[in-house]
């Protein structure tokens, strides 16, 4: 339901997201204002509004979008519009009123000048999407019930060493990184068996087309839960590794974190790096 | 194959030889791409970095997505280590497990002014490194990846270059 209009409500810790989609039809600002009064009660959150799908806003939006800055003032509250793209921002400037807004580059930065977080990068909030869509998709795909163990951060003497990997390198405006999850063999090809229907004891096309799709589906939900917040993430081509203990070296500046999965079907481990 | 391409390719191609000349003082020599149809890496050691890119044609912005690979048997990983780094390396320790990185990650950086000034402006994602002896590398159904298979004095090593979405 939710779905169909071009406004929706993401709740975080002490904001919230609201993400603008596509044509915004001055009809329906009466019902954005009406869900709007549900958001603003006390205790109020900051705002950040998304607007990495949004070109154009009409005159009755952006009167909606300046009557919320100043209800949010009465709460001693704030807003920060996110991921404009140019023929928007061209458009309020040309309308005299960019000034009006607060921009920021993405939600991180938004978030450090709301003085929400601390600037660093890779946080629960960044890392928990990747760990439930893998939680998800194995759930959904394979049946395979997993449980994430204690995350930790990767030192230089720590090899992550498996047969089979999905890597995915992402980039934003305003970092990048890359993620990798890596199964042993034994342990995937039960997963793939459990996937599939039919009992797989050994590695072929078949098991390595299963990686790849099993790795873009975690990428790719846990890419649509971040974009949702508004992290204006964007994945690179992802691809499967496979070979006998291979190992995976990520070169950043930043750190590698490492969550590991206990499973029915034996552990595994995804590994997230970020860095500005 | 496409012309496109071929055109795209272009500064990749230049700078691995610009990378190769300064950073190992050898003279490379590419043999003609293939476009590659197996999973085979024919490698000990790849160095992996992801793309992501806008296209401005016509006023418009398009997106593409792609992936650099540097593929290496140990031998000639080991001998290009050494001579990058002034040592004599005989087994993969790891001072020199980064190296094959750092050499993707210059190669990309050193195209991106020629690929700006054709209009396409490139972020990349962090290198990755990948050692497994003879390990495969599958890329996802509808992206083409061109192999080229590089010589220097040291020896062979391939270059792939994978995309997806280019369309000019």
């Amino acid at each position: 339901m939710q779905n169909s209009l071009p406004f929706s409500f993401i709740k975080g810790d002490g904001y919230v997201t609201l993400r603008l989609v596509g044509s915004m039809d001055d009809d329906q600002i009466k019902l954005f204002e009406a869900s709007l009064a549900l958001q603003l009660s006390d205790p109020c959150p900051h705002f950040i509004i998304n607007c990495e799908h949004l070109s154009f806003l009409s005159k009755g939006w952006v009167r909606a979008i300046l009557k919320l800055k100043t209800d949010l003032k009465t709460y001693n509250k704030e807003m920060r519009l996110i991921l404009m793209k140019t023929p928007l921002i061209n458009q309020l400037k040309k309308e005299g009123i960019d000034s009006s807004f607060k921009y920021a580059a993405g939600l991180r930065e938004a978030l450090v000048e709301l003085g929400l977080v601390t600037k660093k990068m890779l946080d629960t909030d960044f890392i928990n999407p990747f760990l439930n869509a893998t939680l998800n998709v194995l759930k959904v795909q394979a049946s395979v019930d997993a449980k994430p163990g204690k995350v930790f951060v990767k030192t230089d003497a720590q090899k992550s060493i498996g047969d089979i990997s999905g890597v995915i390198g992402l980039v934003s405006d305003s970092f990048s990184g890359s993620v990798n999850i890596t199964f042993p063999e034994k342990v995937f090809l039960e997963i793939v068996s459990g996937m599939l229907g039919e009992t797989y004891t050994e590695m072929s096309q078949d098991i390595v087309d299963a990686a790849g799709e099993i790795t873009n589906m975690i990428f790719g939900q846990a890419k649509v839960i971040l974009n949702e917040k508004g992290y204006g993430i964007k994945t690179a081509i992802p691809s499967v590794v496979c070979g006998k203990n291979h190992s995976l070296e990520t070169l950043t500046k930043g750190p590698i974190v490492v969550v590991p999965f206990e499973s029915s079907k034996g552990s595994f481990f995804v590994e997230i790096c970020l860095s500005a | 194959m496409n012309d496109m391409f071929l055109k795209f390719s272009a500064p990749f191609i230049k700078s691995t030889k610009n990378t190769f000349a300064t950073m190992m003082s050898t003279t490379i020599t590419m043999h003609s791409p293939q476009i590659k149809t197996d999973n085979q890496a024919g490698a000990d050691i790849t160095a992996l970095i992801g793309i992501n890119g806008t296209v401005t044609a016509n006023g418009q912005d398009k997106e593409f997505r792609g992936l650099l690979a540097l593929c290496f048997s140990k031998a000639i990983y080991l001998k290009l280590a050494s001579r990058m780094l002034g040592e004599d390396y005989t087994d993969m320790v790891p001072d020199i497990a980064d190296a094959g990185s750092e050499v993707a990650n210059i190669i990309l950086g050193g195209s991106k002014q020629d690929l700006l000034n054709m209009g396409i402006k490139l972020q990349l994602t962090s290198p990755s490194t990948i050692r497994g002896t003879d390990h495969e590398i599958s890329y996802p159904k509808g992206s083409t990846t061109m192999r080229t298979t590089v010589t220097c004095d040291l020896g062979d090593f391939y270059l792939d270059l994978c995309y997806q979405d280019v369309k000019f």
